[in-house]
């Protein structure tokens, strides 16, 4: 016998790939400009990168980016990452974060709503907040929206905050403790979070999504007292 | 009488992480019932579990201890009450098997995917992700149970979940079956097209033809592995995998 594989004559189907959407939430307020907002645009890059150089999470990760400053701007639709353009971000104005979050938890239902319509499956979605301070606009009522969604198992809500964001915003929106980001430690968040997306892209049934671990000596965060 | 074969392969992921594979499977047949008695099971252990491969071996053994035991010989298939009951002694078995292992039910999760041929059709019954699907009378290719993902694809329920029995799905097909295929999640998003929720064909039809025309079913075998291991199925999964095929053979020359 040769050693050809047997049972060339069958075929496989071509499914669409199951889809794991993540929204970037990003303060881009005045108060991010000079090294905060350069460190978080090579952290953003560097993310886009590592999700595009694996097989399975260039083909199921889908990331959509929505800035908070002055205004709120959908920089970026759901898009993977190597398709995905890379935001110029100008810091300024004050921290519509309200505003983004209503409008990134709006459009990953539509999102979700399109991937049913056309029989795609997906990964429980990961909504990603990065703030320096405080909501400058209506918040409170997404408190309840968040824990109802979260209950539901409609999305995984993660609040991040540098020094100087209010925790006690942060907490309240999230249904998790928030983290403290260790300086400006973005690029090893975004390393943490593509890491962590890629483990959720290749995930089986039951497999256990062990994500690295974010705080910790060698982490970039930690859980605040 | 039915031809069936088996084939369980572990996923590159879990060969990475030196574990064994997590499948199983068991193949039957059923003495009172003669040649036309055959019982197929596989069962896939959660990964996310210490123990999910003594869940799915201990599962794939109680239904096929079960099975033969409530079977009759007048060609009566199992209704739900018979699944149920057959789900209960496997649920109950892993409860014991937790207790002396000092382990949580939990740690033992795994699915069930079963079908029971007789003379009269087949009885099937799941619980978790995988699928049935049969070659009817007509030449028909029909899925008879479909992958229970729930709203997440990386989600499924086991046989040790508290709902397990809200979510058993069981079929009864009075129908002269020619070939039946069982596979476990892995080959799910190859056999399945999950936009019409219907099989195309193109992947159980070659494999049934070989195995109804083969004679030699170790080199079948033998082949089938090397089929499941190969690299035109690993780029499209790295998932642990197992195929169990039945073809009904009823000329006089096989």
């Amino acid at each position: 016998m040769t050693d050809q594989i047997p049972f060339d004559a069958v075929e496989f189907v071509e499914n669409p790939e199951p889809r794991c959407p993540c929204v970037l939430l990003l303060d881009t307020s005045a108060s991010m400009g000079g090294e905060p907002i350069r460190e978080l645009v090579a952290g953003l890059a560097a993310y886009f990168d590592e999700l595009a150089a694996d097989e399975l999470a260039r083909k199921r990760v889908e990331i959509s980016v929505i800035t908070f400053g002055g205004s709120v701007n959908v920089v970026q639709e759901f898009a993977g990452p190597a398709d995905c353009y890379f935001p110029d971000l100008t810091p300024m104005g004050m921290t519509p974060m309200g505003e983004a979050i209503e409008t990134g938890l709006r459009l990953l239902e539509e999102r979700k709503e399109s991937y049913r319509a056309n029989g795609v499956s997906i990964f429980r979605p990961w909504v990603f907040l990065i703030t320096d301070g405080a909501p400058t606009d209506r918040w409170q009522h997404l408190e309840s929206q968040i824990a109802a969604g979260e209950e539901r198992g409609s999305f995984l809500f993660f609040a991040v905050g540098t020094q100087g964001a209010d925790f006690g915003v942060l907490d309240r929106l999230s249904a998790r403790d928030a983290l403290k980001l260790k300086g400006l430690r973005f690029r090893d968040l975004f390393a943490w979070l593509s890491a962590s997306q890629k483990s959720v892209s290749r995930s089986a049934p039951g497999t256990a999504i062990a994500l690295p671990p974010a705080t910790g000596p060698d982490g970039w965060g930690e859980v605040h007292i | 009488m039915w031809i069936p074969v088996g084939c369980s392969v572990a996923g590159p992921i879990h060969e990475a992480a030196r574990r064994d594979c997590e499948d199983t499977f068991a193949i039957s047949c059923i003495p009172k019932l003669g040649a036309s008695g055959l019982l197929l099971v596989c069962s896939d252990g959660a990964g996310s579990v210490e123990l999910g491969r003594v869940g799915a071996e201990i599962t794939a053994q109680v239904v096929t201890s079960e099975v033969a035991r409530l079977a009759t010989a007048d060609g009566e298939l199992f209704g739900n009450g018979a699944w149920v009951g057959v789900v209960e002694v496997v649920r109950s078995t892993l409860e014991r098997e937790a207790a002396i292992r000092d382990c949580g039910l939990g740690d033992l999760a795994c699915t069930m995917v079963a079908a029971f041929v007789n003379s009269s059709g087949a009885s099937v019954a799941q619980i978790g992700d995988g699928a049935i699907v049969a070659q009817g009378s007509d030449g028909t290719q029909v899925a008879i149970t479909w992958p229970q993902h729930g709203e997440y694809a990386n989600l499924t329920s086991f046989v040790t979940s508290p709902d397990a029995l809200d979510r058993l799905e069981y079929a009864v097909i009075e129908d002269d079956l020619q070939a039946l295929a069982l596979f476990t999640d892995g080959l799910e998003r190859l056999v399945l097209d999950f936009n019409h929720r219907t099989v195309p064909g193109g992947f159980l039809t070659p494999l049934w033809s070989a195995l109804r025309s083969t004679d030699a079913l170790a080199d079948f075998s033998r082949n089938l592995a090397l089929f499941l291991r190969s690299e035109r199925i690993r780029s499209r999964t790295d998932d642990d995998i197992t195929l169990v095929l039945g073809v009904r053979s009823g000329t006089s020359q096989e």
